[in-house]
């Protein structure tokens, strides 16, 4: 099959999941709905009841997970650059079996980042959104963190694979294509979860909720066209395949937090739904020119062209989302760290888009001159774009599932900083590694130092400072990963209703009759909130009209209670005033203010003067 | 003409965690110049070389920041442990 008419699928599937999204599960249904919520419930049997079915269990589980994949993986990729000036730091490894080829140690490196750490962060990140904008849970919770696990440990089997045979000059992506069936397979239930969360809310479909429904759809899409690897190397779909991997799926969630992210910290609408719009069409209709490492060796003048025009019209979803999200949050950036990191993975998007564009076009097919910095290019695509913007929705979604701040604003403080001096660090320095080392290593260059006999020093200085300055990342992962650790125990909780640690539900629905024995088997605790249902006419949806009106009782209830306390103020202020002078009153008089006071009273006249002079409103 | 007090003095001192960090880095670049001027053109010690317990891992700097990536999973553990029994 042609790589076009591959590329035609991908548009054509993409187009009907947006039609299917769309229309609430248009032609399929509540027949869809009813087999999709059985299927992710009660279809998995025993296997649904190991986790909780709690609003935000879900995404709070993809995001221990995902922190944990975030931490192993910008450890390997500071390992990998330390290699690069140290070849055998880690050879003391090989007594206990490991000894990776550079190849493997870098497929290890895409593998974890991509799949474990990004993904997971970045599928957490989609779930706490989706649930925020729809009925304030997903559609099943249970089945998507039970998935979490699974997902893990897909992970942690490609880490294996990729320290196999089965990667041994091929490039990092090249992994067996069952392996792509695989995250598919798991993709899909997370998708209907998606697909079923929508349609049973009846607010509007917002632009990040496009992002994250048509981001899973391309993601999705790459398990059966890898099938197509089975047929033998093909280099064209390998670099489609990367570039649906970095554009339609990493890149397009990472946008769709940022879309969510600033507008609702700050608290404003997005700036123009023009740029949105287009942000979400171009992104996925374009090919992405991140994911710069891909290479095509071979190609006609036609397609290059072609590829060429598609690769740089992705310069307009790209800028205008830039530009949407930075007008939205104009003159308050500085108001949360949250926003503070998508910024500033959106200001690194800009010239790593310029220079990744540059870097595609020529290695399609031309004679890939920016090879020596297209791993470089994709390492700050990872890190400092598509990262920075997963720290920024862990900022802001992780609290909102578990229900209770961050614990130190220190630490966010400090993992914004470590990650901004260790990326820009990174990649200048990296930079320069990468250019000396090219340079030296031309014909030219190594042949005229050669006839002047001068033997020239590498870069190998730069390089591991390059090395030292990614392990800001490192560091920032840890101080996220406690934070967020810590905070789940004791941040400040959000609400009444937030999940509490006991492991109580904190609602509970019963519809009929029931025993209390029969609520204390099914998880309630004595502070669980039981709402009966059944008897009502009004049960089930709610218009925005009753939302309205409920919100108006609450907030009467609330102003006659703040002035039942103020009464209850003015009554508690002391009805007795002393007056200066006590020794010239009679005592009966000093009598009954002792007592309306709740002093003693027994005694001479002086000893109840004493006692009044001693009281504080004296 | 308001009379301004002979000094101005306020009450407030940075964290203590700011102060162990900040004085961790200068005791960290005071030794890298100190190890240089006493011996120069000598690569750094490794953690083999200052623990010889590790010395099968070889003199490798590395070690040294997988110690410090361990230390930071084993905080991890212990928070975890920790809060999980104060519950």
């Amino acid at each position: 099959m042609e790589v076009r008419t591959i590329f035609i699928t991908y548009v054509v599937w993409l187009l009907f999941v947006r039609y299917l999204a769309g229309r609430g599960l248009g032609p399929f249904g509540s027949f869809a709905r009813d087999m999709s919520s059985f299927m992710l419930g009660k279809g998995l049997g025993p296997a649904a009841d190991l986790m909780e079915d709690r609003a935000g269990s879900g995404a709070k589980t993809w995001f221990a997970h995902g922190i944990f994949w975030f931490i192993i993986a910008a450890t390997l990729t500071f390992l990998n650059i330390w290699s690069t000036y140290e070849p055998s730091a880690l050879s003391s490894l090989g007594a206990i079996g490991y000894s990776p080829s550079a190849a493997q140690a870098s497929a290890a490196v895409h593998v974890v980042t991509a799949f474990g750490a990004l993904s997971m962060l970045l599928i957490a990140a989609g779930f706490a959104i989706q649930s925020g904008l729809c009925n304030g849970r997903m559609a099943n919770e249970a089945t998507t963190a039970l998935l979490a696990f699974v997902w893990s440990a897909v992970v942690a089997a490609g880490f294996i694979l990729a320290h196999t045979d089965l990667i041994s000059n091929s490039s990092w992506f090249e992994l067996p294509p069952i392996y792509y069936i695989l995250l598919s397979i798991l993709a899909l239930p997370l998708f209907a979860n998606h697909l079923l969360t929508m349609a049973q809310s009846d607010s509007p479909i917002m632009v990040p909720q496009w992002f994250i429904v048509m981001g899973f759809a391309a993601f999705i899409w790459l398990g059966p066209v890898a099938m197509i690897l089975l047929s033998g190397e093909n280099h064209t779909l390998s670099w489609l395949l990367v570039k649906v991997l970095f554009g339609g799926w990493l890149f397009s969630q990472a946008l769709g937090i940022a879309h969510f992210v600033v507008p609702s910290t700050l608290g404003v609408p997005l700036w123009s739904r023009s740029l949105a719009t287009l942000a979400l069409f171009g992104t996925f209709l374009t090919f992405s020119p991140l994911g710069a490492e891909a290479v095509v060796p071979e190609m006609d003048t036609s397609m290059r062209a072609v590829v060429s025009v598609f690769l740089s019209l992705s310069l307009l979803p790209i800028i205008a989302s830039v530009v949407n999200i930075t007008k939205t949050a104009s003159g308050r950036v500085m108001e949360s760290y949250g926003v503070k990191f998508t910024m500033l993975g959106l200001i690194l998007l800009l010239p790593i888009t310029f220079g990744s564009l540059c870097a595609s076009i020529s290695a399609f097919g031309g004679s890939n001159e920016l090879a020596h910095i297209a791993g470089t290019l994709d390492s700050l695509a990872i890190w400092g774009v598509i990262g920075m913007m997963v720290l920024g929705g862990i900022h802001l979604l992780f609290p909102q599932v578990s229900g209770r701040t961050l614990f130190s604003t220190r630490k966010t403080k400090f993992a914004f900083w470590l990650s901004t001096i260790g990326i820009i660090g990174y990649g200048s320095s990296q930079f320069i590694a990468d250019y000396v080392n090219h340079a030296l290593s031309s014909t030219e260059v190594s042949t005229a130092l050669e006839d002047a006999g001068v033997v020239a020093a590498d870069a190998g200085g730069v390089a591991v400072f390059a090395a030292m300055m990614f392990y800001g990342i490192v560091l920032s992962g840890i101080f996220v990963a406690q934070n967020m650790l810590q905070g789940s125990f004791r941040g400040t909780l959000l609400s009444d209703s937030s999940p509490v640690a006991t492991g109580a539900l904190a609602t509970m629905t019963v519809t009929g009759s029931t025993s209390i024995r029969s609520l204390l088997a099914a998880g309630a605790g004595s502070d669980t909130v039981i709402t009966i249902e059944g008897n009502s006419a009004s049960s089930g949806r709610i218009s925005i009209a009753e939302i309205k009106k409920l919100v108006n009782e609450v907030e009467e209830e609330v102003e006659e209670e703040v002035e039942v306390e103020v009464e209850e103020e003015v009554i508690e202020e002391p009805a007795v005033e002393i007056p200066a002078n006590l020794s010239k009153l009679p005592k009966s008089e000093l009598v009954a203010m002792a007592r309306a006071i709740g002093v003693s009273d027994s005694g001479t006249k002086a000893d109840i003067v004493e006692r009044l002079e001693s009281q504080p409103m004296y | 003409m308001t009379d301004l007090p002979e000094m101005t003095q306020g009450n407030n001192e940075p964290a203590s965690s700011t102060a162990v960090w900040t004085m961790s880095l200068v005791g960290v670049l005071a030794f890298i110049i100190l190890y240089g001027v006493l011996y120069p053109g000598h690569p750094f010690p490794g953690l083999s070389d200052v623990l010889p317990l590790f010395s099968a891992l070889g003199n490798s700097l590395v070690w040294f920041f997988i110690a410090g990536v361990i230390f930071g999973l084993g905080t991890l553990v212990a928070i975890l442990i920790g809060e999980s029994i104060a519950e």
